[in-house]
């Protein structure tokens, strides 16, 4: 057999099996075209991640005002007034508190403003989808750009600026933003005045405890020190439109109240038959000994702890 | 805008309607051509081949109704490839992929010009056929791309999504493969 005897004899070949290498060559190349488009989205995803750090890196270093002292919060406790419905302030839609503010309070005063963009929000938990970070990233870009001190902080647009400069800040579509009066913890806002835990508690069970730093990455301590840490670090994280943490706890049996009554929790769902709780707690309530007996319960599996960020518009 | 269905450039053909070889050209231009210029490995020779390839197309629909037109399209424009490639060779050898091919089954293969019936040939055609047909999947499609279509180890490998080696190690087992049937069915080699 020679090669011109073997080629012929290939040529041969039944249409139907050459239709059926066609077939699979086409999707075999759809196929490598996909792969090649997952790659190039990676790659781009990639970068996103890059622009999104180097975007939330820039944020964070806008300095607040100087006379920080004097930016107006809101103290209201968050109950919303759905019913009352004020006109456009020089175009910007806001809500009942910041009327308020914008009507009487003073006029030199930076006012902590959170500015809720039209666009897909999701929950605090839920913040995976880079796309609406990069989206919020931008948003907070137009108006540090437009001269206001701009910070994306808990997956939130916070901008500070006084009442003259609200008037005249150059943004499109105003139509677009919903502007609310941030809510700062239930205290006044000063330097050095977020609560400390002491870190002078030991005994943990630290290895069931599990913290949210990060949306959505889950960090584990490796010591009762570096627990305690992660707690201040949360609280720390938790500055504006935030008051609580919450704590997730697994069990292997179903828990009764009293097992957490000393945590000073102000809700408390116990779900009878995930055998799981969610409880929040104010700062200054949380009570380490009383973590560290839930933590050293033997029916408790593991306790995860979240940022509860507090909303003064309904859910 | 929209490709025109197989069965509907047939119609063109058997309505003698010489939209159908524009249709056909617009259709499969690419994948003949990739065909005929991994043969000839020359840019004019394949666009040639591509002309005659529709020239007996359009000879031989009608009477001719296949079944699988792609496939049959790829049919002719092999046949015309390697009727020029073999009469390009004759004058001088041809950097085509199909010689790389060829030259992998050395040690199936002679260049010896014995003396080999008609009936042998078509003997050897059903071999093959029946060999090719009984691979799983992968391994025809890479018997085809390859020893059919005389494609580059590397353009299957980048198909298939696996590395050169990889596809290499297969065109090695299938050529065992293929050695032992022939030999087992008593073809002489």
């Amino acid at each position: 057999m020679t090669k011109d005897h073997f080629s012929d004899a290939v040529t041969q070949i039944g249409s139907d099996l050459v239709e059926r290498f066609c077939s699979m060559d086409e999707r075999l190349e759809r196929k490598r075209t996909k792969r090649r488009t997952y790659l190039k989205w990676g790659t781009a995803a990639a970068c996103l991640l890059l622009a999104i750090g180097m975007t939330f890196a820039l944020k964070s270093h806008n300095d607040l005002p100087a006379d920080i002292d004097s930016i107006a919060w809101c103290t209201q406790d968050g109950v919303y007034e759905s019913n009352i419905v004020f006109s456009p302030w020089n175009g910007w839609h806001h809500n009942y508190a910041l009327n308020e503010q914008l009507t009487h309070g003073d006029a030199d005063s930076y006012i902590a403003i959170r500015v809720t963009p039209n666009m897909s929000y999701p929950h605090s938990t839920e913040w995976n989808d880079f796309h609406t970070i990069e989206s919020l990233n931008q948003e907070a870009q137009k108006f540090a750009n437009a001269g206001a001190c701009a910070i994306v902080k808990n997956h939130r647009l916070f901008i500070f600026v006084t009442r003259e400069q609200l008037k005249t800040l150059a943004i499109e579509d105003k139509d677009r933003y919903k502007l609310l009066f941030a809510k700062q913890r239930s205290y006044e806002h000063k330097e050095g005045d977020i609560p400390t835990l002491a870190n002078d508690v030991t005994g943990f069970q630290y290895e069931k405890f599990s913290f949210d730093l990060s949306y959505g990455k889950y960090e584990t301590p490796k010591s009762d020190e570096e627990l305690i840490d992660m707690l201040n670090k949360m609280i720390r994280e938790g500055q504006f439109d935030t008051d609580r943490l919450s704590f997730i706890i697994h069990s292997d049996e179903f828990l009764t109240e009293d097992v957490f009554a000393d945590m000073h929790f102000e809700s408390l769902y116990i779900a009878k038959y995930i055998k799981s709780c969610y409880e929040s707690v104010l700062y200054e309530n949380i009570n380490l000994e009383a973590l560290k007996a839930l933590s050293n319960h033997p029916s408790i599996t593991s306790i995860t702890v979240y940022l509860d960020i507090a909303e003064l518009e309904p859910a | 805008m929209k490709q025109p269905s197989d069965s509907a450039i047939i119609e063109l053909y058997f309505a003698r309607d010489e939209g159908a070889i524009a249709q056909t050209d617009r259709k499969y231009r690419r994948f003949l051509l990739s065909i005929a210029r991994n043969i000839l490995h020359d840019a004019h020779d394949s666009e040639e081949c591509l002309n005659d390839c529709y020239l007996d197309v359009w000879n031989a629909i009608p009477p001719e109704r296949p079944d699988h037109f792609k496939a049959f399209l790829a049919t002719v424009i092999r046949r015309k490839a390697i009727d020029r490639y073999k009469a390009t060779c004759r004058k001088k050898r041809v950097p085509s992929e199909l010689t790389a091919s060829l030259s992998e089954l050395e040690d199936i293969l002679t260049d010896r010009n014995g003396v080999q019936s008609a009936l042998e040939d078509i003997e050897l055609a059903r071999l093959i056929d029946d060999f090719v047909r009984k691979l799983p999947n992968r391994q025809m499609y890479i018997f085809m791309s390859r020893y059919y279509a005389a494609r580059p180890i590397a353009q299957i490998a980048s198909r298939l999504g696996c590395s050169q080696s990889t596809v290499n190690k297969e065109i090695a087992s299938i050529k065992r493969n293929l050695k032992q049937k022939l030999e087992s069915e008593g073809y002489p080699i």
